[in-house]
């Protein structure tokens, strides 16, 4: 008995014991971000990303893909960031204020900062990389951004002043903006690349690749933990997958959802995906037949099998989408709006109380997303099942975004992710909005979405935006059945990377974050 | 006499070739004006708003009449200055010379180990006409010559790179790498061009050398008991020249211009990339610059495979 009694003893704090040597290593597993130690320096880091061409140039004004972004994150930084969880910190800004109205605001700017050819960086650097970016003559895909700034003055050599026509709170956002790069004023000729970022310039050529090594005077200490970096432009999808599994590159950005499987039982190599604004809607025009009909919307949306469309179009990498635009992993979604399912009974109930007996023409092209063909043929055949019927016209990709969107009543769209509620309202929602994709003009939205972007208070914020996404979800004129995910591929000995902001590729910051075991 | 009349051809030639230069022009310059969308919107994005479209289309001139622009680039052109890239605003001839030059540098390869091939191959199943090695060599070309050109870059990519792991899956050249080393980089889009073409020039030259075969002389020959090995060699393979030069040229114009897709495929940086982004971009001056090199390519080989042929057949140096 007493003999057992110790055995059992024994046994039991032996095993504590393993037991918490192993949850201590799985502790250093999940955290690695716990420990400094962690993080090994050196190595040559390849990136794979897309959307680059022979006409690129390091001009932030001339950025507009992804792949720039890339390329202008590993050179350089913006005022401010965004991190895990959508979190905003800042970056050149280390700091802001605004005035209660959030017309008036002041940031205030990181000291020690110094360009790549030495130089020391001041806010007449910072007021000078901004304004590259306004004015009338200004062609950067910035300048919608920037619109209601109407002054912009240094304050002192550490700070800056901001004065915008109307108030918004959201202005820290969007001078987070990959393209607000910060170079020292009055540089005209962006070639020699001199920026305040990670890595310094080594080699650039467009449309294939940029090379940079370490900037040993970076002024952020946690951060650039490799020698070299070199961002690839590789637009096929198939050869970025392939140089991924071959260790060509360590990190293939932008992997369609079909191939995402594969990499991820492929041994060496996962998927690194999160949840992102992005968005594929069928969008009806709601000021003109057949669509100026509610009923008739309402028909379409019931109609959408959206979990099917998820699962079979996506192979399930994205989020259930509600009929309106701001996903769930914004702060400001509105959650307790019921979820819209497919109801071939409600689709009934709306066709025929809308009087509409005749067939619905949904032109759409896979130029908007890969999936949209498909996405429109599980459409036609769960609408089919309501009594609606549909009729697909497949349109060229050339010229769809001049010739078919916005042309036609009845049309497959796509919207990447826009960094805010605001700009995504204010994009395609609001009635002076230029992509008014679905001619919805509703004079109580525009009056409501403009209180909310001056409006400081978060808890009043979120209100606001509560019920202009129920507007939208009840009354407007975008079905929209899924968010898209990003997904990256991803090789086993990149550590440290994380999803962050909108955006594929750590919020496009990676060179920075991330190091090589 | 013959040299008189090889001059006259070879200058009427050249006059025809500037003729068809001036009107792949035209046509690529309607075709880059008949695309929808212009080279702001393409620059932009889909998502620009209209006053920086608007602003950008000013400052590149895009608003002038098509036929404006039209004269003003031939008037440059022919004065030598190929221009500058409306995206980039770099200058061509500075974008284009890494470019040709790897385009070649790939195109010469193929050729070099595809034309010996396929010749080669089109005179053994010649020989063995009907027997198993023909049928052996005219399916298994048969397959590749239906098998579309990126499919066959995606196999090789598939085996080559990720499975076994011989080959890297991106074909880059850099300026300090070894010729070995380039040669192991383009082996695969290599590759896969050799398939690609070999098939037509096996084809060609087997037919080329049968029709010879059908005439009387050769019946004439063997039945003075000449072994079919020589017949071939000797006496049908000099008459089927002519034919199979001209295929050899136009194999070698095929890669050099054909390589579009395998480019992409291979992601590598050639005049074939140049020429996609520059369409996609709707890059005028760079797609005219891209599409008359090419233009010329073709003309210039066109007319070599007729000198040639003229050479290689007594018959066309003496025109009745």
């Amino acid at each position: 008995m007493q003999i057992q009694i110790d055995k059992k003893e024994t046994g039991f704090s032996r095993r504590t014991f393993l037991k918490g040597v192993a949850a201590t290593g799985i502790l250093t597993l999940i955290s690695p971000f716990s420990t400094h130690a962690a993080v090994t320096s050196g190595g040559r880091l390849v990136l794979g990303t897309t959307g680059g061409g022979a006409g690129d140039s390091l001009d932030p004004t001339k950025l507009t893909s992804v792949g720039h972004g890339v390329m202008g994150y590993t050179l350089g930084n913006v005022l401010t960031e965004i991190e895990k969880d959508g979190k905003l910190v800042g970056e050149i800004a280390k700091s802001w204020e605004s005035s209660a109205d959030a017309t008036k605001w002041k940031f205030t700017l990181q000291s020690g900062v110094t360009f790549h050819n030495g130089k020391k960086m001041t806010s007449a650097d910072v007021v000078y990389s901004i304004n590259l970016h306004r004015g009338k003559d200004s062609a950067s895909g910035a300048k919608g951004l920037l619109g209601s700034i109407t002054d912009l003055r240094p304050d002192g050599p550490n700070a800056m002043i901001v004065t915008l026509e109307s108030g918004n709170a959201d202005l820290p956002y969007l001078l987070g903006d990959f393209h607000l790069l910060i170079v020292p004023e009055g540089t005209t000729d962006f070639s020699a690349g001199v920026f305040t970022g990670p890595y310094m310039l080594k080699e650039f050529v467009p449309g294939e690749k940029l090379v940079a090594v370490k900037n040993p005077n970076y002024w952020k200490a946690d951060r650039a933990h490799v020698d070299e970096v070199e961002v690839l432009i590789i637009g096929d999808l198939t050869s970025r997958i392939s140089a991924l599994m071959t260790g060509e590159v360590h990190i293939a950005g932008r992997v369609d959802p079909q191939s995402a499987g594969l990499i991820n039982s492929t041994p060496g190599v996962h998927v690194e995906n999160h949840p992102a604004a992005g968005h594929r809607p069928l969008l009806m025009q709601a000021d003109r037949p057949p669509f100026d009909n509610l009923d008739l919307r309402l028909a379409v949306k019931y109609a959408l099998n959206r979990e099917e469309i998820l699962d079979k179009v996506m192979a399930g990498f994205g989020s259930l989408g509600n009929d309106h635009p701001i996903p769930p992993s914004d702060p400001f979604h509105a959650g307790d709006i019921p979820q819209r399912v497919y109801d071939p009974d409600k689709t009934a109930f709306h066709l025929k109380k809308s009087g509409f007996k005749g067939e619905l023409e949904l032109h759409t092209s896979n130029t908007t997303f890969g999936g949209a063909e498909a996405m429109a043929a599980l459409f036609q055949q769960s609408a089919a099942k309501g009594g609606l019927k549909v009729k697909i016209l497949r349109e060229p990709a050339d010229g769809f975004w001049s010739n078919v969107w916005m042309k036609h009543p009845f049309v497959s769209g796509a919207w990447g992710g826009r960094p805010t509620a605001d700009i995504m309202l204010s994009s395609a929602y609001a009635s002076t909005a230029k992509w008014n994709d679905t001619n919805w003009y509703r004079k109580e939205f525009d009056q409501k979405l403009a209180l909310a972007r001056a409006e400081t208070d978060f808890d009043k914020r979120k209100a606001y935006y509560h019920d202009l996404q129920l507007m939208i979800h009840e009354d407007g004129g975008a079905a929209i059945p899924f968010f898209v995910n990003n997904v990256d591929g991803v090789r086993d000995e990149v550590k440290g990377f994380y999803p962050a902001g909108s955006y594929e590729m750590s919020g496009m910051r990676v060179a920075e974050r991330v190091w090589l075991s | 006499m013959p040299k008189t009349s090889m001059t006259g051809l070879v200058l009427k030639r050249l006059a025809s070739g500037l003729v068809t230069l001036l009107v792949v022009s035209v046509m690529v310059f309607v075709g880059t004006e008949i695309l929808p969308g212009d080279v702001a919107e393409a620059i932009l994005g889909q998502q620009a708003t209209p006053e920086a479209v608007q602003t950008l289309r000013d400052k590149l001139g895009l608003d002038r009449p098509a036929a404006v622009r039209y004269v003003e680039w031939l008037w440059n052109f022919a004065h030598g200055d190929l221009g500058q890239s409306l995206v980039s605003g770099r200058e061509i001839s500075d974008l284009i010379g890494v470019r040709l030059h790897n385009s070649m540098f790939l195109a010469l390869t193929a050729a070099v180990i595809a034309i010996p091939l396929s010749v080669g191959l089109g005179l053994l199943a010649a020989f063995f006409e009907g027997r198993l090695a023909d049928k052996g060599i005219t399916a298994s070309t048969l397959i590749f010559v239906s098998t579309p050109d990126f499919l066959i870059g995606y196999l090789l990519l598939l085996w080559g790179a990720v499975k076994l792991g011989w080959f890297p899956a991106l074909s880059r050249l850099s300026s300090g790498m070894s010729i070995m080393d380039q040669l192991h980089a383009i082996a695969m889009p290599c590759l896969t061009l050799t398939l690609v073409v070999s098939s037509h020039t096996m084809r060609l030259t087997r037919t080329a050398i049968l029709s010879v075969m059908s005439q009387p002389y050769i019946e004439m020959a063997e039945l003075k008991g000449v072994s079919r090995e020589r017949i071939i060699i000797r006496h049908a393979f000099p008459n089927a020249l002519s034919p199979v030069l001209n295929i050899v040229l136009l194999t070698l114009a095929y890669l050099i211009v054909g390589v579009v897709v395998v480019e992409a495929v291979f992601n590598y940086s050639g005049m074939g990339r140049l020429m996609i982004d520059a369409v996609s971009k709707r890059d005028m001056p760079l797609v005219q610059a891209c599409g008359l090199i090419f233009a010329t390519v073709y003309v210039l080989l066109n007319l070599t495979a007729d000198i040639l042929s003229i050479l290689t057949n007594p018959r066309r140096r003496h025109p009745k």
